[in-house]
């Protein structure tokens, strides 16, 4: 184990490395902090600058944009109530109420160390759990990664926002698009029209680019020019700082909502965002002053901080050993893997065992260099919201044409950009979410490889999947998944609660 | 110009519903019956009905099934609306802008004129072309936007990173 991390830290040992990791967790905390981009929006836009580099910068630029973005939205949580992502969300609670008590300084502490403890400790579980699940994940056969692949694809339209259905009819979307170019079992051409650039299939960095950085771009601009100059109110960084009271109250919080955020994060298809809230209700039960919490209560902002930036370690953990991704963050950075020639899964562990040490400890030095920025800018991150969005939304257009065609030089990859972009867009305003999409696109080369090969075994027969223990028992887990969550959607329909379906 | 921005579709979430459920069962209906058969081929060591068809017909079947029911869903969803909206409640509603539009022009132009005007100033125009959408009416900040990006990732991409970028007019 000691050996293993002291690989990772060889492979982190060199400037280039820490250079491109401190970047990205600044890179990531400035996105973090504009409201509307949300980590994976970030991972999408600068991914393509990862193309040239070797797998741990690479990886260790991405994990710190992730990170960074994680804490980011905590800082216009609590000045101007707005989240500047999902998982900020619970932060703004108790995060802003403490501002306008005239006490932001103190929260937007709050905010940074119980991010920087929740994503120390979520980086060491992930040091510790994911080789032993890996190892135990080697002696799976096809019959279990393709019963593992239609969990994955389940389990996130299930847990996507609002509505199941069209969650499942998304994975089908990203499925389809998968299938686009060569079959991975015969290499016939498949679904091409006879187009000939569809025979290479659909790429993955234009599809991603343009489902989660254009369509996000668009959603920006069409918000911007309704709403027109109007300006939201922020709060001055004033008030004092954390007392020693203040962390005798909050460090059982923020321990609790580092397991917690490690533990939901593991779970395929949480994230941050539920791992907050469930943190703030666990804090909320368990505090000497439940009543302080949703009108500035110090432990409510350590609670879902502490577990939104617990989730980050404990979403590669999946992503990792089993090829499925914790969230929409590591989904896109599974594509980033996959292009740096890194198959996801238990063999990763095998193969490249110093490139994954090197990501444990990439993953650690970011959060040691968002506590040393965010004590520095604490008082100057939020002023990246002041900056007009004709200025910023031009140039993550520009990032997203380029970013495109840098990576085969291609104006087809810039089109499919482009088109996946409005069709992102137009599918969100279905409430049609984007991440099962991409889920599909990702899973459904080994979900079907794996399907057939284990057909094509038995002579065209499906039993042999359930004659298989684990197998069974996950394809058993997946249906019960299911059921419940469509149980539970059509009950809420019936008491007719309204479905938020926005991502 | 500023009005013609603020355009938008505006519909029930009923409404969009219904139009998804009848979009997609079409085009499964469609894969089902023609597109697969038409657009896959039966390779050679392909058993029973293992062969490259078995996927496709897999997912458009899911997906014929879930389209009826969102379609089927936004029925009923519809005829709550009109009772809340006969009971004077408002009900829930979604808009599409005119934005994404003007951004599909904006995609055509880039993928149409790169190659034969550069990158450089392809970029320059397409990203002021955003800037004006936005509201952006400061002649000197747009450009500094536009040609100070243009400028800095033609550098990191095509100098740095050794990316083909086109000049453009024969350069």
């Amino acid at each position: 184990m000691l050996a293993d991390i002291l690989s990772g830290f060889q492979m982190n040992a060199n400037l280039d490395c820490i250079l491109m990791i401190a970047f990205g967790t600044l890179l990531g905390i400035i996105i973090g902090a504009l409201p509307g981009l949300t980590a994976t929006t970030g991972v999408s836009i600068f991914l393509p600058l990862t193309f040239y580099m070797d797998p741990v910068p690479a990886l260790g630029f991405l994990g710190g944009i992730y990170c960074g973005g994680m804490y980011g939205g905590s800082i216009t949580a609590i000045l101007i109530n707005t989240p500047g992502t999902p998982a900020g969300a619970a932060t703004v609670l108790d995060g802003h109420p403490l501002a306008q008590k005239g006490e932001a300084y103190k929260a937007l502490q709050m905010a940074l160390y119980a991010s920087v403890i929740g994503g120390l400790i979520s980086c060491i579980a992930l040091m510790f759990f994911a080789p032993i699940l890996a190892s135990a994940a080697l002696k799976f056969s096809y019959a279990e990664y393709f019963a593992l692949g239609v969990f994955g694809l389940s389990i996130v339209a299930g847990l996507s926002n609002g509505n199941i259905f069209k969650g499942l009819l998304a994975c089908c979307i990203g499925l389809l698009i998968g299938c686009v170019g060569m079959d991975p079992i015969s290499g016939f051409p498949r679904l091409t029209f006879g187009y000939t650039p569809f025979l290479g299939g659909f790429q993955l960095i234009p599809v991603l680019i343009g489902l989660f950085a254009m369509s996000e771009l668009i959603k920006q601009c069409a918000d911007k020019i309704k709403r027109g100059d109007q300006k939201d109110e922020i709060f001055q960084v004033s008030g004092k700082p954390l007392s020693k009271a203040d962390w005798k109250r909050s460090i059982m919080t923020i321990l609790k909502g580092s397991v917690i955020g490690t533990f939901i994060g593991a779970v395929p298809a949480t994230g941050g965002g539920t791992a907050a809230f469930l943190s703030y209700g666990e804090a909320r039960r368990a505090s000497k002053h439940p009543e302080e919490f949703g009108h500035g209560s110090i432990e409510g902002v350590a609670a879902s901080e502490s577990a939104n930036n617990g989730a980050t370690g404990g979403t590669f953990i999946p992503m990792l050993c089993l090829g499925i991704p914790g969230d929409s963050v590591t989904a896109v950075m599974m594509g980033a893997l996959i292009i740096q020639g890194l198959t996801p899964g238990p063999n990763l562990f095998v193969e490249h065992a110093s490139t994954v040490n090197g990501i444990y400890v990439a993953l650690l030095i970011s959060n040691i260099f968002m506590l040393a920025m965010g004590q520095v800018g604490l008082r100057w991150f939020y002023k990246v919201c002041l900056i007009p969005k004709e200025i910023l939304q031009p140039i993550i257009f520009g990032l997203c044409c380029v970013g495109s065609y840098a990576s085969n030089s291609s104006l087809f990859d810039v089109g499919c950009m482009f088109a996946f972009g409005i069709l992102g867009y137009l599918l969100l305003r279905c409430g049609i979410p984007m991440s099962p999409i991409l889920l599909g696109l990702i899973l459904g080369s080994i979900t079907e490889s794996n399907l057939r090969r284990g057909m094509l075994a038995s002579g065209g027969s499906f039993l042999q999947f359930i004659n298989r223990p684990i197998c069974l028992v996950i394809l058993a887990f997946t249906v019960f998944s299911l059921a419940f969550t469509i149980i539970r959607m059509l009950k809420d329909k019936a008491k007719g609660k309204e479905i938020n379906e926005e991502e | 110009m500023n009005k013609f921005f603020k355009l938008r579709v505006q519909a029930t979430k009923a409404h969009v519903d219904i139009g998804v459920g009848i979009v997609f069962s079409l085009f499964s209906i469609w894969m089902l019956t023609m597109g697969i058969r038409s657009q896959c081929s039966i390779s050679f060591g392909s058993v029973g009905v293992v062969t490259d068809r078995l996927f496709p017909y897999i997912i458009m079947t899911v997906s014929l099934i879930l389209s009826v029911i969102i379609l089927i869903l936004g029925i009923f969803d519809n005829q709550r609306d009109k009772k809340a909206k006969a009971e004077g409640k408002e009900v829930p509603m979604t808009e599409c802008s005119i934005y994404v539009v003007m951004l599909l022009v904006l995609g055509i132009f880039f993928n149409m004129t790169m190659k034969t005007i550069g990158y450089p100033l392809c970029n320059a125009i397409a990203m002021y072309g955003v800037y004006y959408m936005l509201g952006g009416r400061k002649i000197w900040q747009g450009l500094a936007v536009s040609i100070g990006f243009t400028l800095l990732s033609y550098l990191f991409f095509a100098k740095y990173l050794g990316v083909s970028l086109a000049l453009g007019f024969g350069l």
